[in-house]
C-alpha cells in the first residue's frame, strides 16, 4: 500500500507524539551501527559502532538474527518508571530496533486488567463456596436451612435463564435412549460451560430444559445482561458441533427465556441432599415462559427488557402470549447465519 | 560466564511474579498485582562448580484480555509452566500454552510447577490430572 506523504507524516506523528521515541540500526547478528532519537531517555549512553546490542539492551539477547520480518516485545519493564515497547524490523541490510515509551499506556491497562482479574478470581471463589455448600450432606430434615451466608442473606435481583433444546422429546421418540442421552450430554457440556463463563450458576436440568441463575456471583454487569450474553452465545451452538448422532430434521434447535426480579436464594436440604433454591414471583413465570420458546429465539419479560436499554431495539413485543402472563413479553430472533 | 534465559508462563494469578520475587529478592507479598507485558530479573546460581546467570522473564498471565506472545520466548533455554493448584482451569491454560510453545518455538525444556502448596486443602487438581504430563515426558 502506497500512502501519501501527508498521511505517512501524520501516522509517524501519531505513533511518536506520546511515546518518547528512539531507534537504532544493527547488523543481522546484533552489532550496533547507527542510532537516533531520544536515546538518553532509555539509558542508552556511550554507544559505539560495533557494540553488541544486548550489552545495552540486555533483553534482546537471543532475539537476533530475526527469523521473521518483524518481532514485537510489548511492555518490557525496565524500571518502575520506564516500560518499553520494542519493535524489531528486518531491513535489506540491517535490523531496525524501535523503542517506544509505553509506561503510561501499560499502567492504564494494568489498572483496568487488575479489576477484571480480581473479579474473575472472586467469582471463582464464590462459585467454589457455593458448590461446597451444595455438596455438604445434611440430616434428612435440616433444622438450619442455609441462606447463602457466604454472600449475604438479603433478597437480591436475580435473572433466571431457561434454555430449551427444542423437540428433544420428539428426537428421543425417533432414536434410542443411548443416543438421546449422548446428544443431551454434548449439548449440556457446551451450555453449562457458557453459563459458568458468563458468571451464572446452573440450578437444574430437567428434560429438555436447563435453568441457570445470574446475580449470585460477583460481576460488573447486571444479571439480565449476563443472562442475555450467555443466551446469545448458547443460541449459536448448532448441531454441527454435536458429534456422531443421527440427524432428525426440525429437532434440537435451541431457544431461551429470561425473567428478572427480586428473589430469596438459598440452599435447602432434603433427604441428605442440598440444592440451590430461589423463591420469587418471576420464577413461576419462567415455567410458563417455557411453552413459548422456539428454536433460535429468546423470550424475555418486562423487567429484563427494561434493564437492557441498549438491547431493546433487538426485541419485539410478543403478541401471542397467554393471558395468565400479564406483564409484556419481548422476543428476539437470532441470526440464522 | 554462562547465561540462560528462563521464562515463566501460565494463566493469570497463578503466582509467577511471586515465585520470581521470592527467588530473586526473598520477598513474598499476599497482594495480587497483575502483570502487563514482561518483567525481567537476573539471578546467579551455582551448579556443579559453575556460576550461571539466569535472566528470568516473568511474562504476563494468559487471560481473557491478553494472549501470551511467543516472541517473548525467543532465545529461551527453557521455561517454567506455572499452575495454580486451587484453580483447575489454570492447568488447561498450561496445556494450551505448552502446545503453543511447541508449535511456535519448538520443544524447549520446561518444568510444570504446581504452585500454592500452602492451600493444599483447596486444590482442584489431582495426581491423575497431571498424569498426561508425566506420560508426555516419558516418566
Amino acid at each position: 500500500m502506497k500512502l501519501p506523504a501527508a498521511v505517512v507524516d501524520y501516522l509517524v506523528q501519531l505513533s511518536t507524539a506520546d511515546h518518547t521515541f528512539a531507534y537504532l540500526s544493527v547488523t543481522p547478528e546484533g552489532q550496533v551501527h547507527g542510532w537516533w532519537g531520544d536515546l538518553a531517555h532509555y539509558g542508552l549512553a556511550n554507544l559505539s559502532v560495533g557494540d553488541a546490542i544486548d550489552d545495552h539492551l540486555f533483553y534482546l539477547a537471543g532475539m537476533l538474527p530475526l527469523t521473521t520480518a518483524h518481532e514485537v516485545l510489548p511492555s518490557v519493564h525496565m524500571t518502575e518508571q520506564l516500560i518499553i515497547d520494542t519493535h524489531l524490523v528486518q531491513g535489506p541490510q540491517a535490523v531496525w530496533v524501535l523503542l517506544f515509551d509505553s509506561t503510561a499506556a501499560t499502567q492504564k491497562q494494568q489498572r483496568l486488567q487488575q479489576k477484571g482479574n480480581d473479579l474473575s478470581l472472586l467469582r471463582h471463589q464464590y462459585n467454589k463456596l457455593l458448590q461446597q455448600c451444595l455438596a455438604q450432606s445434611q440430616p434428612a430434615v435440616s433444622p438450619d436451612p442455609a441462606p447463602l451466608e457466604h454472600f449475604d442473606n438479603q433478597q437480591r435481583d436475580i435473572s433466571l435463564l431457561l434454555i430449551k433444546i427444542c423437540d428433544l422429546t420428539r428426537y428421543s421418540q425417533q432414536t434410542n435412549p443411548t443416543v438421546t442421552l449422548q446428544v443431551l450430554n454434548q449439548y449440556l457440556a457446551q451450555i453449562t460451560q457458557t453459563i459458568v463463563e458468563e458468571g451464572g450458576v446452573i440450578n437444574h436440568v430437567l428434560g429438555e430444559t436447563s435453568v441457570a441463575l445470574f446475580g449470585l456471583l460477583p460481576s460488573e454487569q447486571s444479571p439480565p445482561q449476563q443472562a442475555l450474553d450467555a443466551a446469545k452465545r448458547i443460541l449459536k451452538i448448532n448441531g454441527s458441533e454435536i458429534k456422531n448422532v443421527p440427524d432428525v430434521p426440525g429437532c434440537l434447535g435451541i431457544g431461551g427465556g429470561i425473567t428478572t426480579g427480586a428473589a430469596t436464594a438459598g440452599i435447602v436440604h432434603h433427604q441428605n441432599r442440598a440444592s440451590l433454591n430461589a423463591i420469587g414471583a418471576h420464577i413461576h413465570q419462567l415455567n410458563q415462559l417455557a411453552g413459548l420458546i422456539c428454536p433460535n429465539s429468546l423470550v424475555i419479560d418486562r423487567p429484563t427488557y427494561q434493564i437492557l436499554p441498549r438491547s431493546q431495539p433487538d426485541f419485539e413485543v410478543l403478541e401471542a402470549r397467554p393471558r395468565a402472563l400479564l406483564p409484556e413479553l419481548y422476543a428476539w430472533v437470532g441470526s440464522t447465519n | 560466564m554462562i547465561q540462560k534465559k528462563v521464562c515463566m508462563i501460565g494463566a493469570f494469578a497463578v503466582g509467577k511474579t511471586s515465585l520470581v520475587s521470592q527467588f530473586v529478592r526473598g520477598i513474598y507479598s499476599e497482594k495480587y498485582l497483575t502483570t502487563i507485558g514482561v518483567k525481567i530479573d537476573k539471578a546467579s546460581i551455582e551448579a556443579d562448580g559453575h556460576t550461571t546467570n539466569l535472566v528470568l522473564w516473568d511474562i504476563h498471565g494468559e487471560d481473557e484480555f491478553q494472549n501470551v506472545r511467543m516472541s517473548y520466548l525467543r532465545g529461551a533455554a527453557g521455561y517454567l509452566l506455572v499452575v495454580d493448584g486451587t484453580r483447575r482451569a489454570s492447568l488447561e491454560v498450561a496445556f494450551n500454552l505448552r502446545s503453543k510453545v511447541v508449535e511456535n518455538i519448538g520443544h524447549l525444556p520446561f518444568v510444570l510447577v504446581l504452585n500454592k502448596s500452602d492451600l493444599l486443602a483447596d486444590w482442584e487438581i489431582t495426581r491423575e490430572d497431571i498424569d498426561p504430563w508425566n506420560s508426555a515426558a516419558g516418566r
